[in-house]
C-alpha cells in the first residue's frame, strides 16, 4: 500500500462514531464530574462496552474486532478531544501487551473478558524510578509481592498487568484487584486521572506473560500511547484557538488578523502537524512489530514539547476566558501535560536520546 | 493511514545510494569544496562569482543523465519515466545528504513549467538541453525592492516593434553564471500588479546586460544584473502576455516536494558527532554537550516528520500550500539552530575559517553559521510563510 496520510474508511468511520457518541453522551459537565468522582463512570463504560470499542484491538477469535493500533489511535484522538476520562487507554495497553507476548492459554483467558468490558491497569513504575527503573516486585508465579506507583485507574480496575520479576527474569503478571493481597491509596495529578499507590502483599496470580520483551513492549505501546494522547491534546488545543482568534475582536478587527498572532498559531501547528505523523507512525510501525524504544523517546520528546506549546500558546492567544475552569481548553492543558508525563517524562525521553548520541 | 516504503521505493533508494557510492568521488567533493567562493574576500578583491560548475561536477552529471536520474519525474512523451514524487523525494534526500549541489530551478521547475506552458518547438529545443545541463536558467524574480513582495517588481519590458525592450535591475539571480535568464518584467504599468507581469525567457549574452559581483557574508558571491535597453525578440516572451505571475506560482509549486528533506538537518547532527567522536572525545561525556545534541537529534525528527508530510502529500495528488510552508519555516529554523549549535558547542575551534588546516570540518562550521540564515528569507521570508500557514492552512482571516 502506497503511503498515505488520509484515514481510511474504516479510520473515518471510527473517528465520526466516536464523535457523535461523545458529543451525545459525554459533554463537558459530565467530564467535570467524572473528574471530580475520581473513578470512572460505570453508565459510559457500558456503552463503550456496548459500542464494541474494548474489543477494537482485539481479535476476533477472542472476541474482539482485530482492529490495528493506528484505528484505536483514530479513537483515542476522539476519547482525548472530548477530554473523556476513562480507563480505555490503558485497559487497551494491557490487552495489546497480553495479545503479543501472552501465551494462548492466557490470551484465551484474559482477552475475551477484557473485550466484555473487564479493566486492567498496568502497573510498572517504582517509586520515582520511571519506566525504565529497576523492577523489585517479584512473583513465584502463584502469588505477588511488591509495590506501583501512579497506577492510573489502580483503585478501580479489575485487574492489573504488574512487572514483576521471576527467578529474576522480568514479566508481566495479571493480578485481580480485588482481592486481600492488593491495596491502593489514591493519587491525584495534574490531570486528574485517578491514579494508585499500589501494594501487593502476596496477591493471587492468575497469570504469567514472562520475558523482558513483553515487559519492553508494554513500555514502548506506552508510551506510544502517551504520545498520541499528547498530539491529540494539542490538536485540539490548536482547533479551539484557531476559532477562538477570529471570533474575537479587539481594536476592531478579529485578533486572528494580527501578523504576532498568526505567528503564534502557525508556530504551533508546525509541532502539531509533526506530531500527528509521528505519533501515527509509531503506531504502524508497533502494528508491524518495530518495536524501538529509542525511536520512541524521540517521539515523546516532540509530542511533549508540542502539546506544552500548542495548549499554552493556546491560553495566551485566549486571554482570561481561555483561563477560566467553565471553559474547556483547561482540560486539554492539564491532560497534555499528563500525557508528556506518562510511561516517560521528557527528561527520561530526552535523557534516552541523549544516551544513544555516541556510539 | 499508511506509513510504510513500498518496495519500489526501498529498492530505489538503494540503487541511488548504490550509485552514488561509484560517482560522488573524493575528487568531486574537493572540487565542490574548492569551487565554493568566500563572500567577505569579494572585500579583498575576489572576482569569481556564482556557482561554477567544474568537470568533476559535470561528469557527475552526466552519469546522473545516464541513470536517467535528472528527470526521471518527467512524462515519458518529453524524455522521462514519469517516475512519483517520491522517487524524486528519495533522490533529493541522498544528494542534499552528501550536500551535492543539483539544479531544481532549470530541470524541476523550469523545465516542467515549459512543458506545461511552452510551445511545441520550446519544448523540442530546450527539454534535452535543460536535462543535459547545457542550458541552465538564472532566476530573475527579486529586485532591491522586490524581494518577498515579488508582484511589486519594477523592470518594465516594452514592445517597439518586434522586440522587446527590458529595462531595470534584477538582483541575486544567477545571471553571472547561466546560460539563460527566466525573467519576470512588468509588461502592464496599469494592469493591477499580479496581472501585468510577463515572462522572458533569452540568452544572458544578449547586449545590454550587465552583471556587477556583490559580496555576501556567507559562502557565495552573487550579482545584481543591469538591464539596460536589452532588445530581445518577440518570441522572447514566453506563454501568454502578463500570464506571468501564474507560470511563476506554477513553477513554484512544482518542486515542493523537494524541500528541506531531513537529510540537510541530520547531515549537520552528524557531521557534528562524528567531528566530537574523531577530534573533541572529551566532550563525548559534557553533559550539556549530550543534551543538546539530543535535541539536535529529537528536532531531526520533526524536520522528517514534515518533510515526509509534504512529500506524502504531493504523492496522492494534493496540493500541501500550508504543510509546504510549515517545511520551510521550520526546516530552515532548524537549520540555524544546529548552525549556531555546531559553534556553540566546539568553541573557539569550530569557528576556525578553512585556512586554518586544523579547523574543523574544513572551515565549513563557520561558514555554515554564516549562511544560515539566508534560509530563514529566501524563497518567501518566514514571518510570510507563517502567514500562509495562519491564512491559507488554517483558515485564519487575511486581515
Amino acid at each position: 500500500m502506497a503511503m498515505d496520510l488520509r484515514l481510511s474508511d474504516l479510520q473515518e468511520l471510527i473517528r465520526d462514531s466516536a464523535d457523535d457518541f461523545l458529543e451525545r453522551e459525554a459533554p463537558a459537565s459530565r467530564m467535570r464530574q467524572i473528574e471530580w468522582a475520581g473513578e470512572p463512570d460505570e453508565e459510559l463504560w457500558s456503552q463503550m462496552v456496548e459500542l464494541g470499542w474494548t474489543g477494537l484491538p482485539i481479535a476476533e477469535e477472542h472476541g474482539g474486532q482485530g482492529a490495528g493500533l493506528v484505528d484505536l489511535g483514530v479513537l483515542i484522538e476522539q476519547l482525548c478531544r472530548h477530554a473523556l476520562l476513562s480507563p480505555y487507554q490503558q485497559t487497551m495497553l494491557a490487552a495489546a501487551a497480553a495479545q503479543r507476548h501472552g501465551d494462548e492459554a492466557l490470551q484465551a483467558s484474559l482477552l475475551p473478558r477484557i473485550a466484555a468490558g473487564a479493566t486492567c491497569a498496568p502497573a510498572l513504575v517504582e517509586g520515582n524510578g520511571g519506566p525504565y527503573g529497576a523492577i523489585a516486585a517479584t512473583t513465584d508465579g502463584a502469588t505477588l509481592s511488591g509495590s506501583k506507583r501512579y497506577v492510573d485507574f489502580g483503585a478501580t480496575s479489575d485487574l492489573h498487568l504488574v512487572a514483576a520479576l521471576r527467578d529474576g527474569e522480568p514479566g508481566l503478571a495479571v493480578v485481580a484487584r480485588d482481592q486481600a493481597g492488593v491495596s491502593s491509596e489514591a493519587l491525584t495529578g495534574i490531570g486528574l486521572t485517578p491514579q494508585a499507590a499500589v501494594t501487593y502483599d502476596g496477591a493471587a496470580v492468575e497469570g504469567w506473560i514472562g520475558g523482558a520483551e513483553a515487559v519492553d513492549y508494554l513500555r514502548v505501546l506506552g508510551s506510544a500511547i502517551a504520545s498520541l494522547e499528547c498530539y491529540a491534546h494539542a490538536q485540539k488545543a490548536l482547533d479551539m484557538t484557531v476559532s477562538y482568534v477570529q471570533v474575537r475582536v479587539a481594536f476592531g478587527r478579529p485578533i486572528g488578523t494580527f501578523e504576532a498572532v498568526q505567528g503564534r498559531v502557525a508556530d504551533a501547528a508546525v509541532g502539531v502537524t509533526a506530531s500527528r505523523f509521528l505519533a501515527y507512525e509509531q503506531l504502524y510501525k508497533l502494528d508491524r512489530g518495530e518495536v524501538d524504544a529509542l525511536h520512541a523517546a524521540k517521539v515523546k520528546s516532540v509530542v511533549a514539547r508540542s502539546v506544552a506549546d500548542a495548549t499554552n500558546w493556546g491560553h495566551v492567544l485566549h486571554g482570561g476566558v481561555g483561563f477560566m475552569a467553565e471553559y474547556d481548553l483547561q482540560f486539554h492543558t492539564r491532560r497534555g501535560k499528563e500525557a508528556a508525563l506518562r510511561w516517560g517524562d521528557p527528561r527520561e525521553s530526552l535523557g534516552a536520546v541523549a544516551a544513544a548520541v555516541f556510539n | 493511514m499508511e506509513f510504510g516504503w513500498t518496495e519500489e521505493h526501498v529498492t530505489f533508494r538503494q540503487q541511488v545510494r548504490d550509485f552514488l557510492d561509484t560517482h560522488a568521488t573524493p575528487a568531486l567533493f574537493a572540487e565542490l569544496y574548492e569551487s565554493e567562493r568566500d563572500g567577505l574576500a569579494r572585500e579583498a578583491g575576489e572576482e569569481e562569482f556564482g556557482h561554477s560548475c567544474g568537470p568533476e561536477l559535470r561528469a557527475f552529471r552526466k552519469a546522473m543523465n545516464e541513470a536517467g536520474y535528472t528527470n526521471m519525474g518527467w512524462p515519458v512523451e518529453y524524455g522521462g519515466q514519469g517516475k512519483d514524487a517520491l522517487h524524486a523525494f528519495i533522490l533529493a534526500e541522498e544528494l542534499w545528504y552528501l550536500g551535492i549541489p543539483q539544479d531544481h530551478l532549470s530541470v524541476g521547475s523550469v523545465g516542467r513549467t515549459i512543458m506545461r506552458f511552452g510551445t511545441e518547438e520550446q519544448k523540442r529545443d530546450w527539454l534535452p538541453q535543460i536535462v543535459s545541463g547545457d542550458m541552465t536558467f538564472a532566476l530573475g524574480y527579486t529586485e532591491p525592492n522586490a524581494g518577498t513582495d515579488l508582484a511589486s517588481l519594477q523592470t518594465r519590458a516594452t514592445r517597439d516593434g518586434d522586440e522587446w525592450v527590458i529595462n531595470g535591475q534584477k538582483i541575486y539571480g544567477g545571471f553571472g553564471s547561466a546560460t539563460h535568464g527566466w525573467l519576470a518584467a512588468r509588461t502592464d504599468p496599469d494592469a493591477p500588479k499580479h496581472q501585468g507581469i510577463s515572462v522572458f525567457i533569452f540568452p544572458t549574452s544578449v547586449p545590454g546586460i550587465t552583471v556587477r559581483p556583490m559580496g555576501t557574508m556567507g559562502r557565495i558571491i552573487t550579482s545584481e544584473t543591469f538591464f539596460d535597453n536589452v532588445r530581445l525578440p518577440a518570441d522572447a516572451l514566453f506563454g501568454e502576455l502578463n500570464r506571468g505571475w501564474y507560470y511563476m506560482s506554477n513553477a513554484l509549486d512544482l518542486e515542493r516536494v523537494m524541500i528541506e528533506p531531513q537529510s540537510l538537518y541530520q547531515r549537520r547532527v552528524d557531521a557534528l558527532v562524528n567531528h566530537i567522536e574523531e577530534h573533541r572525545p572529551e566532550l563525548k561525556d559534557d553533559l550539556v554537550v549530550r543534551t543538546r545534541l539530543a535535541e539536535a537529534t529529537v528536532d531531526s525528527e520533526v524536520s522528517r516528520a514534515l518533510a515526509m508530510t509534504n512529500a506524502i502529500m504531493v504523492q496522492n495528488g494534493i496540493t500541501p500550500t500550508m504543510e509546504g510552508a510549515m517545511v520551510k519555516v521550520w526546516g530552515s529554523e532548524a537549520r540555524y539552530r544546529v548552525d549556531s549549535l555546531a559553534l556553540d558547542l566546539l568553541g573557539p575551534e569550530g569557528a576556525l575559517r578553512r585556512e586554518n588546516e586544523e579547523a574543523p570540518l574544513g572551515g565549513k562550521l563557520e561558514e555554515n553559521y554564516r549562511g544560515s540564515s539566508v534560509h530563514r528569507f529566501a524563497g518567501g521570508t518566514n514571518d510570510v510563510l507563517r502567514r500562509i500557514v495562519a491564512t491559507r492552512g488554517l483558515g485564519l482571516p487575511r486581515g
